[in-house]
């Protein structure tokens, strides 16, 4: 099915995909956002990150919303002094989270450093 | 002990009576109301730790919630009688409403110096813990008479069950004494200031740290500023700074725990607006939750576009807190959760490609105002909770439509039985959506009928 993926989701798809193989198997996180968008960033699914909603098999579930999200992508958010605008919670498996930051870790990236400060 | 000030005694009674006419006027949802009492059962007497100070610091607080927290936490703080009264009442809003009648439970035995110390602790500027000690009557702590000359009766102290030795006390030192000589306070001869309270011929002395903490407070207000008890009020500092939950870390253990019953009670409200998440503190915000199951379970509740699958295309919809859930035996209109109207219309109706294969299912009015049936998927699932799929009213047989019709338009202003519950209907809101929904099985019925 051919979705239209906000600008964020394409983001981080084109900068996951080619750290595909850096990833666990087990780093399926499904997000969900207050604007109603659910997405799956999912290690063995073709498209990495697609629309599909399996909440119940991801190992790491999150809720947040647009603006944080792009905020996560861009370097702006910092989950140790969050704004008022900024929402992110997380539930599951810390070493699915693990596997997503050991991924990114070559990156450099701010979107790296953000994700420590979040498993913390 | 001498009797309480009348007029703080009338004060506080205002104040309370004030926080119980707020809550009976500022109404809110039933689900919030169960969630907030739940919350308090759970922290139990630890709710007498709120104070105001505490409350005004936690953000998502409506004015209804916050006179039900001073209420409710009035009640649990003082007595069983005052606790029995508010499970005895369906909820804090008619418990409120039960203190306002003047007559119950003001009458209810020692509730008057109950509501002088709960008055002052609430406005203290540090939670202080409730039943912390002896508790003294406040109004008289400050009428404490200051007195010259050594004490003449003789003092003793209790070191063990019916052994009291003599103390001795500084004879140059001032004391304090209520009228009458029942409570006081003087200074050892180590430099050490003690309460002492009338014991038939003698004086006994004990400690501060016997008292509750809003006693300390009193006292410390009352005397430190008198010459000749210097050192006092240093002392009541020391005893009431290591009670203070305050001295436990840099944020409250009250404040915390006030944060973690505000998060509870927003998950657990039925209906739940991302602009209630976003009110919450940063820490709750930017978190992560004990389990999956709770984070889906809040998603659950937030009312938000739902992903819902319409013939093989993938769309979004809005619903609002308003549902009719019809199911094989029932029909019942529900607002944010809550039941409004109930009747006994039997209605069935059939999912697309289905053959008379009855399911549990719904309706519910989309921000654009249209209405679309729901059903529950067989497998899927969205959280905790079956996946709903969403149709057209199309998609209902004409059977079935003609019978949810006739259910709904009783529901309507023109439905109504008489004109004063017509014009009710039209102007509560739901009467009119109702009347919207007719007026779409209508165009569908007559769209069939044409073709």
């Amino acid at each position: 099915m051919s979705l239209e993926l906000p600008h964020s989701l394409l983001l981080l798809r084109a900068w996951l995909e080619p750290r595909r193989a850096l990833l666990a198997a087990n780093a399926r996180v499904a997000f969900a956002t207050l604007e109603g968008e659910r997405f799956t960033l999912d290690p063995s699914h073709p498209e990495l990150v697609h629309r599909d909603w399996d909440a119940e098999g991801a190992d790491v579930v999150v809720l947040t919303n647009h603006q944080t999200f792009a905020d996560l992508l861009s370097g702006d958010f910092d989950p140790r002094r969050p704004r008022s605008e900024h929402l992110f919670m997380w539930a599951g498996d810390e070493s699915a989270w693990q596997s997503l930051e050991k991924a990114t870790r070559e990156s450099k990236s701010a979107f790296e450093a953000q994700l420590g400060h979040l498993r913390r | 002990m001498s009797q309480i000030n009348p007029k703080s005694l009338l004060e506080n009674k205002a104040f309370l009576l004030e926080q119980a006419q707020k809550a009976a006027d500022t109404p809110i949802t039933p689900a919030k109301e169960a969630a907030l009492l739940s919350a308090i059962e759970s922290l139990g007497q630890d709710v007498a730790l709120l104070n105001e100070r505490a409350l005004t610091r936690v953000t998502g607080l409506d004015e209804g919630l916050k006179a039900r927290a001073v209420i409710a936490a009035f009640a649990m703080a003082y007595g069983p009688e005052l606790k029995a009264e508010l499970y005895r009442s369906s909820n804090i809003g008619e418990f409120a409403k039960n203190i306002m009648k003047e007559r119950g439970v003001w009458d209810l035995h020692g509730v008057d110096r109950a509501i002088n110390r709960f008055v002052t602790m609430w406005r203290s500027d540090v939670p202080l813990t409730a039943r912390d000690g002896q508790e003294l009557d406040l109004a008289s702590i400050a009428s404490l008479e200051v007195r010259d000359g050594p004490m003449k009766d003789k003092l003793l102290k209790n070191v063990g069950p019916g052994d009291w030795t003599p103390v001795s006390v500084d004879p140059h030192a001032k004391w304090a004494a209520f009228e009458g000589e029942s409570f006081g306070v003087l200074r050892l001869d180590n430099g050490e200031w003690a309460p002492w309270f009338q014991n038939d011929w003698n004086k006994d002395q004990f400690t501060f740290q016997e008292l509750s903490s809003a006693s300390l407070r009193a006292i410390r207000e009352r005397l430190s500023d008198e010459s000749g008890f210097r050192g006092l009020g240093k002392q009541i500092d020391r005893i009431l700074a290591k009670r203070s939950p305050m001295a436990e870390g840099s944020q409250s253990s009250v404040l915390a725990r006030m944060q973690k019953l505000d998060l509870n009670e927003v998950s657990s409200t039925d209906a739940l607006h991302p602009i209630d998440i976003m009110g919450l503190p940063a820490q709750a915000r930017v978190s992560r939750l004990p389990s999956k199951d709770s984070l889906l379970g809040l998603l659950d509740r937030l009312v938000q576009p739902a992903v819902g699958e319409e013939r093989g295309t993938l769309q979004l919809y809005q619903w609002s807190e308003r549902e009719i859930r019809v199911g094989d035996e029932f029909a019942d209109i529900l607002h944010a959760g809550q039941p409004i109207i109930k009747n006994g219309a039997h209605l069935t109706f059939t999912a697309p490609n289905q053959t008379k294969r009855t399911y549990q299912g719904g309706l519910v009015e989309l921000s654009n105002r249209k209405f679309r049936l729901w059903t529950f998927h067989p497998v899927e699932r969205q959280g905790s909770f079956p996946a709903k799929n969403y149709f057209d009213l199309d998609a209902l047989d004409t059977a079935s439509l003609q019978g949810l019709r006739q259910a709904v338009f009783a529901m309507t202003p023109e439905g109504a039985k008489d004109a004063v519950m017509g014009m009710a209907r039209k102007f509560d809101g739901y009467g009119v959506s109702f009347s919207r929904l007719v007026h779409q099985i209508d165009a569908v019925l007559v769209e069939r009928q044409a073709s």
